[in-house]
């Protein structure tokens, strides 16, 4: 069975009348880590923002262990089932590593013993330091507020990880540690990891790959372009 | 609640934000609190001054209708008005006997009543001290007989002044102005100078007020004047016997009083003659007094002047009556009261406590009016700078809150923790701004007040001197509201301004404050859509 999946769904961004993803079936199941790949506008991003429930399909649905997710409470949904590793992290600059990864926990709203051992713990997993953990976000580097980011969304141990490039600022060393953290996650804790990728690294470390194609017929330049900002 | 520790932990992070709120917030609580305590203040003052005043009144002639009804633009000859007028002055006046004011003392609302008699007369070997001539003139100057003699009624009008002086209205235009007014108080409890301490024994005795010996009390200015000492006889001589034997009377002096406050009215221009210098003025039982009258009216004669106008050698006397009450609200009462009781609409009943306590309270309560305006002005500007801080703070945000709806936090929590760190800033603004206002609210009212009361001084002195005149010819009842605003005792200080009920205010302030400024944030986050996190990335 299923934890996730989509059931022919598509989506076009208001103002305009041109599909960005169409009839899109694609299943998830727990133990393994998903890769959607495809050129830049070819729906990656709306596609993990159409799974993390950020907005609605405007045909078909969103399956979480069968039920349609836009009859869930979303806020709970985001905050207890899936993690998600934005692009561009979403963290919060006035607070620290540990404080960012705290407040995840906070927002969940599960019972911890030690939340804040337990948010060092991760920090420490995914390479920071306990003194860059107690750092501003604003003042740790890319790949360092990359793995924050990571740290974050394992911290109330949801079923689902949702990352859009979790490693496009990282080296290949540390691409791999995450990969290994990755693949730990599905393999001994029976996760649903789902990757946005275009690296091929990462793709090849997939169980399985989906590739998104860009729909044909030309769209307006201006739709291009914002489409690739958000892609 | 970790909304609470974000909001704190979210304030300490942004913190020149907060600490531009923190100020504004701290004017607007700030003069909030000073204003707020000005208007306390002026309640509290209000309300301690009434619990303080004894409320008396009285019931006296409608001077104004009569003014009205012999208005100088009315047809006839000034003569016969004034003939007019003053047959409708008597007329009115023996409405006014002591049984007619008895009969309304019965009202339930009246808790205590007592009534004098005064009388004017001349001394017969004894001088009347006179500040206003610069020197003293004897009683029996021709220039003090004419010239008071030659005043039209409202010569008497300075006698009422001074709001604190218990001296009865001499109604006049009906005989010979003497140089001593002589007061019979029923009881004790009606010499409310006496009362009140301005005016004190200083040897001797009081009177007894039995009538027996006619004896009487008399100021110490009087006695040095005359060399008189305790035990001494006085004889005072009717002034409206001037032909034939005189007709005296004998007191015996069994006290001497000191009057703390100034012998004379101070207004200019209101004082006439010597029986206006308080010094002059000998008190005695009622009995006494009223024995004196009865037989001066008794052996009186009559005769008509070439103009028709009838005039007795009586001694002329005037009752009055007090009314206590236990409140103001009795007072209120018994103004209906006596209205049921028939007492016609030419007579008015007034407080003069009340009358004076109005007065005194006046600068105060303008300067109330005045906080309340500044205080909304404040709010309202106050508020509109808030809010549009709030509106670009918002703006700020917007990253905030898109990172945290995408994490899962409830927008109404998002809400909460925007609204908490607004609530503590605002809060720790009014603390402060309480305790600053709290510590200045005292002298910024008094100073104000001071501004207030010499204002009011020089509009009321102005118009003193505008209308001073007037006052004077119009009678009993123009000058006394005249001088009562320049004789007022203002209220000049006030203790403590800030109290619990304006704390209270104040909180209440802040919580509309955080609720006017937080609402836009609430609006904001509840339209955000989670999904413009992704596309804006500032």
């Amino acid at each position: 069975m299923s934890i996730l999946s989509l059931d022919n769904v598509s989506y076009f961004y208001d103002g305009t009348k041109k599909n960005v993803l169409e009839n899109i079936s694609y299943d998830f199941d727990p133990g393994l880590i998903y890769a959607v790949v495809g050129r830049s506008g070819a729906g990656k991003t709306t596609l993990l923002s159409l799974l993390s429930g950020l907005t609605n399909p405007k045909k078909g649905s969103i399956l979480w262990n069968e039920k349609d997710i836009n009859k869930l409470n979303k806020y709970t949904y985001r905050s207890q089932y899936i993690g998600v590793i934005f692009q561009s992290f979403n963290l919060l600059p006035n607070l620290t590593a540990v404080e960012n990864v705290i407040l995840s926990m906070d927002i969940s709203g599960k019972k911890f013993n030690n939340k804040k051992q337990h948010a060092l713990e991760l920090l420490g997993k995914v390479g920071l330091s306990e003194d860059e953990a107690h750092r501003r976000v604003l003042k740790l580097s890319g790949g360092q507020q990359q793995r924050v980011a990571i740290a974050r969304a394992l911290s109330y141990d949801p079923e689902i990880i949702l990352a859009d490039e979790p490693t496009g600022n990282l080296d290949l060393e540390t691409q791999d540690d995450i990969l290994d953290i990755f693949s730990k996650l599905a393999k001994e804790e029976n996760k649903c990891i789902v990757l946005v990728t275009h690296s091929p690294q990462v793709s090849e470390r997939a169980d399985k790959i989906y590739e998104l194609i860009p729909l044909k017929g030309t769209r307006p330049k201006s739709d291009q372009q914002s489409n690739e900002k958000i892609g | 609640m970790y909304i609470v520790k974000n909001a704190l932990r979210s304030i300490t992070r942004s913190l020149s934000r907060n600490i531009l709120i923190c100020i504004i917030a701290l004017v607007i609580a700030t003069s909030a609190c000073i204003a707020l305590s000005i208007k306390q203040s002026s309640a509290t003052a209000k309300d301690n001054a009434l619990k303080q005043i004894n409320v008396t009144g009285v019931i006296s002639i409608n001077e104004e209708k009569l003014q009205q009804q012999f208005a100088p633009s009315s047809s006839g000859s000034s003569s016969t008005q004034r003939k007019n007028m003053r047959t409708q002055m008597s007329t009115l006046e023996s409405g006014l006997s002591l049984t007619n004011l008895q009969k309304y003392a019965k009202a339930s609302s009246v808790s205590n009543f007592y009534y004098q008699i005064s009388s004017s007369m001349n001394g017969s070997g004894i001088d009347a001290v006179d500040t206003n001539q610069g020197n003293f003139s004897t009683s029996t100057s021709p220039t003090s007989t004419s010239s008071s003699s030659s005043k039209k009624s409202g010569e008497f009008g300075g006698e009422n002044g001074g709001g604190n002086s218990n001296a009865p209205k001499m109604f006049a235009g009906m005989g010979q102005q003497g140089d001593f007014t002589v007061i019979g108080y029923s009881t004790s409890k009606a010499m409310t100078d006496f009362v009140s301490g301005t005016k004190k024994l200083s040897s001797g005795s009081m009177f007894t007020f039995d009538g027996k010996n006619n004896s009487c009390i008399i100021s110490d200015q009087l006695a040095t004047y005359n060399s008189l000492k305790v035990g001494s006889t006085i004889t005072l001589k009717n002034p409206n016997k001037t032909s034939g034997t005189a007709e005296t009377y004998t007191f015996t002096v069994t006290g001497i009083y000191h009057n703390s406050e100034s012998s004379t009215s101070s207004s200019g221009g209101m004082s006439f003659g010597a029986s206006s210098n308080t010094a002059n003025q000998i008190y005695t039982s009622y009995t006494a007094l009223n024995n004196i009258t009865t037989t001066s009216t008794k052996s009186a004669t009559t005769s008509k002047d070439d103009q028709g106008n009838t005039t007795s050698t009586a001694l002329r006397s005037q009752v009055s009556g007090t009314y206590v009450f236990g409140t103001e609200a009795a007072f209120n009462t018994f103004k209906k009261q006596v209205k049921t009781m028939g007492l016609s609409d030419s007579y008015t009943v007034t407080s003069p406590d009340i009358t004076s306590f109005e007065n005194s309270i006046k600068p105060l309560d303008t300067l109330g009016g005045y906080a309340t305006i500044f205080l909304l002005i404040v709010l309202l500007v106050g508020g509109v700078l808030l809010a549009l801080i709030n509106i670009f703070s918002i703006r700020d945000r917007k990253y905030e809150v898109g990172v945290l709806a995408a994490i899962g936090m409830k927008k109404f929590k998002v809400a909460s923790q925007f609204v908490v760190e607004l609530f503590i800033v605002t809060f720790v603004a009014i603390i402060i701004g309480t305790s600053v206002g709290a510590a200045v609210s005292v002298p910024v009212t008094n100073s104000l007040l001071q501004n207030q009361i010499a204002q009011q001084t020089s509009t009321a002195s102005s118009i003193n001197n505008n209308f001073g005149y007037r006052g004077g010819q119009g009678g009993p009842g123009m000058s006394s509201i005249s001088q009562a605003s320049t004789n007022t005792n203002f209220v000049k200080q006030v203790q403590s301004a800030t109290d619990l009920n304006v704390v209270m205010e104040l909180v209440g302030i802040g919580i509309l404050l955080t609720l006017i400024s937080s609402s836009i944030a609430i609006i904001f986050i509840s339209r955000y859509e989670p999904l413009k996190i992704l596309s804006n990335r500032d």
